[in-house]
């Protein structure tokens, strides 16, 4: 009989003993002021444009070269911003076109006549980010006389120019020869032949891109002609 | 009356021992208990808080984040506070700031009950990439850190 109350008594404190320790029956204040946890946002990079596609042909002769290229995407699946046309004259680069994303041509009206050019196609998205510049397209002969060689046609006043051929400006072009024949007769165009790489005004400030939505891509463009991830880094805050 | 006197002297050891065991055990319970409080005012508690993680962002872009909060205590607890912040880039160029990456405030109800053990969405912190972000934020990895306060949940 004690043995067994004796067995009762160990029992129940051991039971006891679990219980308390265990913190089931201590109920003390807990509370954590603060924890910190994670979480992380990649931020998506602009893809690089395909070659573009240069021309110059009887139609667009006196505008000057026409570039066109293929449109692409974010990788979200979203539009980009708009697209930068850099025209390419030896080792001078000057902003051809800044154009939106709903339009994938350029008309270069700024060339410099008889010079030979090749054109980049950037995508750009908000105001600052631009993407890698694409590979460069096939040079082209922008129409016209180099303003040296005008000013020598037009003082010599050979008959090269006024041949009518369209052999000097290698365009294949017969009507530039024509033109510059009206050069040697009058030697009065040589304001024309003077190179100008005033950047065309944007047409996104009347001309929102596209990519609308919650999840617009596009903004205003940037203002210069940039040069891959460094432009407007330093600017960030 | 006859006397049993190892039978006695048994059973009285074992009463002793058990008493010990028990005394020893509410000790150690009791001091674990006024450690962890202590811990929790200087903050070593903690509970995993994290957001669901976000990719292919572009200027423009606003999407949101889920919050999901995990117990690891054999309590219910219940959180009060959820906040979230910009704390870094993989990119030195790309800076935390609000022309870069802004949140915004919590989207969600408080305070929540998440079960021991358990794990519940705590709802959602919205994230703009404005247009104005930086060029170099390109490829850019931003780093969120997101902090909650909370307190044992009453039974």
């Amino acid at each position: 009989m004690r043995r067994r109350t004796a067995a009762l008594i160990v029992a129940a404190g051991t039971l006891g003993a679990v219980a308390v320790g265990s913190g089931i029956t201590a109920w003390a204040d807990w509370s954590v002021e603060m924890t910190n946890g994670r979480g992380s946002l990649r931020a998506a990079a602009l893809p690089t444009v395909a070659q573009p596609r240069a021309e110059v042909n009887a139609k667009m002769k006196a505008a000057g070269p026409r570039v066109d290229w293929t449109a692409v995407k974010l990788a979200s699946g979203h539009s980009v911003g708009g697209y930068l046309v850099v025209r390419h004259t030896g080792d001078t680069r000057a902003e051809a076109c800044r154009v939106p994303a709903s339009k994938l041509t350029c008309v270069d009206s700024e060339a410099t006549p008889g010079s030979s050019v090749t054109y980049t196609v950037q995508a750009l998205a908000g105001t600052r980010w631009t993407g890698p510049a694409s590979p460069a397209s096939e040079p082209v002969r922008v129409p016209g006389k180099p303003s040296g060689v005008t000013e020598k046609t037009s003082a010599s006043g050979t008959a090269a120019s006024a041949s009518g051929t369209a052999a000097e400006d290698g365009t294949g072009n017969a009507g530039a020869g024509s033109e510059q024949g009206a050069d040697a007769e009058t030697g009065s165009r040589k304001s024309t032949a003077t190179p100008s790489v005033t950047p065309v005004p944007s047409p996104w400030s009347s001309a929102p891109a596209s990519g609308t939505g919650s999840e617009p891509a596009g903004g205003s463009p940037a203002q210069t002609v940039t040069s891959g991830e460094e432009s407007g880094a330093g600017t960030s805050g | 009356m006859r006397i049993n006197l190892p039978k006695l002297m048994t059973a009285r050891r074992l009463v002793a021992a058990g008493t010990a065991v028990a005394c020893v055990w509410v000790a150690a319970g009791s001091r674990t208990e006024a450690s962890e409080v202590d811990l929790a005012r200087l903050g070593a508690f903690s509970f995993e808080v994290t957001g669901s993680p976000m990719e292919k962002f572009h200027p423009g872009a606003v999407r949101r984040t889920r919050v999901t909060i995990a117990n690891p205590y054999p309590f219910a607890i219940r959180v009060r506070q959820v906040d979230a912040r910009v704390t870094g880039s993989s990119k030195w160029r790309c800076r935390p700031t609000a022309a870069n990456l802004t949140i915004g405030g919590y989207l969600g109800s408080l305070p929540l009950t998440v079960p021991a053990y358990g794990r519940k969405t705590a709802g959602e912190f919205e994230v703009t990439m404005p247009h104005t972000v930086a060029d170099a934020c390109q490829r850019a990895t931003f780093r969120l850190a997101f902090s909650a306060g909370a307190e044992r949940a009453a039974r």
